[in-house]
């Protein structure tokens, strides 16, 4: 018998994960669930004709403090359950997934229409890619769902 | 309001069983109304054969077809729902799977579907669910996906 006792949501700043975290922490009121937004992030990596150049640890400091900043906000905007953040470096899919297991969570909630909208059109969305991947069950909430 | 009013897809397979005791769960604690539905998709839907197809069938094989799948549905909903059997609704519509679901979400204002992660047939499990990749795109509704 399913139960539904912690909801994983990835968020990216964007208004549709923002409708997602909503839709996440409604439906973990419901349940007395509590949530886990988690941001995951890549740092950019230049190819150079001879090697590669990484971003420094002053800039990657930079960009940690200020997400890490944003994930703040974003929780001190909401209210009604306990609400974790997180911040993870990696393929945003795959965090996803691995958090889902590590936090050991029964259910993922998450806009299908994040930032890259036209990368969509070529590769999927981060959204279809979790719904493969993920063994726990998946609710995609469409841009424009109230 | 999360849901009120859930639409469930079944295609009898494991998948669909497991996402039928989330929406029995969802029904339980949001006190959402069920609806649980079979698409009889029709193999022929794209080709050119298709209506060279229907005339294969004769309506009273269309009819038997109907209400095995009828029966079979019923079957599985009494077997999930137990006593609460009653209160969930049924149908069985013709047509391409994912069409099917979207119309039938919006003719019965459904504010959220639930689906198994992938379909019976093999070439659905080489694609690892085509019809729910393209339900998780084209859903005006949140999709619940189940594995």
């Amino acid at each position: 018998m399913p139960e539904i006792r912690r909801i994983i949501c990835p968020v990216d700043f964007s208004e549709p994960s923002e409708k997602a975290l909503d839709y996440a922490i409604e439906l973990a009121a419901k349940f007395g669930a509590d949530v886990q937004a988690i941001h995951a992030y890549q740092l950019p990596v230049y190819a150079l004709p001879d090697g590669a150049m990484m971003a420094g640890p002053e800039f990657t400091t930079k960009v940690t403090d200020e997400l890490q900043k944003a994930l703040k906000e974003l929780s001190a905007r909401k209210s009604g359950v306990k609400l974790e953040t997180h911040l993870v470096e990696g393929i945003p899919y795959k965090e996803v997934v691995r958090m889902t297991e590590e936090l050991d969570a029964d259910l993922v909630v998450m806009g299908t229409h994040g930032r890259t909208g036209l990368k969509h059109l070529l590769l999927g969305s981060v959204a279809e890619r979790v719904v493969r991947s993920s063994k726990v069950p998946v609710i995609t909430v469409p841009t424009g769902e109230g | 309001m999360v849901a009120r009013s859930i639409l469930v897809a079944t295609d009898f397979s494991q998948p669909s069983r497991r996402a039928l005791e989330w929406a029995r769960l969802l029904r339980a604690r949001l006190d959402a109304a069920i609806l649980v539905a079979h698409v009889d998709a029709d193999p022929f839907a794209h080709t050119t054969l298709r209506d060279d197809a229907a005339k294969w069938q004769t309506d009273s094989e269309r009819g038997r077809r109907m209400e095995w799948l009828k029966s079979e549905l019923n079957e599985q909903v009494d077997d999930l729902f137990g006593p609460d059997a009653q209160a969930v609704r049924q149908v069985v519509v013709h047509g391409e799977t994912v069409e099917a679901l979207i119309e039938l979400a919006l003719e019965r204002d459904a504010d959220l579907l639930v689906v198994g992660a992938s379909g019976k047939n093999a070439v659905d499990r080489l694609l690892l669910g085509s019809t729910t990749q393209e339900l998780v795109q084209r859903s005006p509704i949140p999709v619940l996906t189940v594995h």
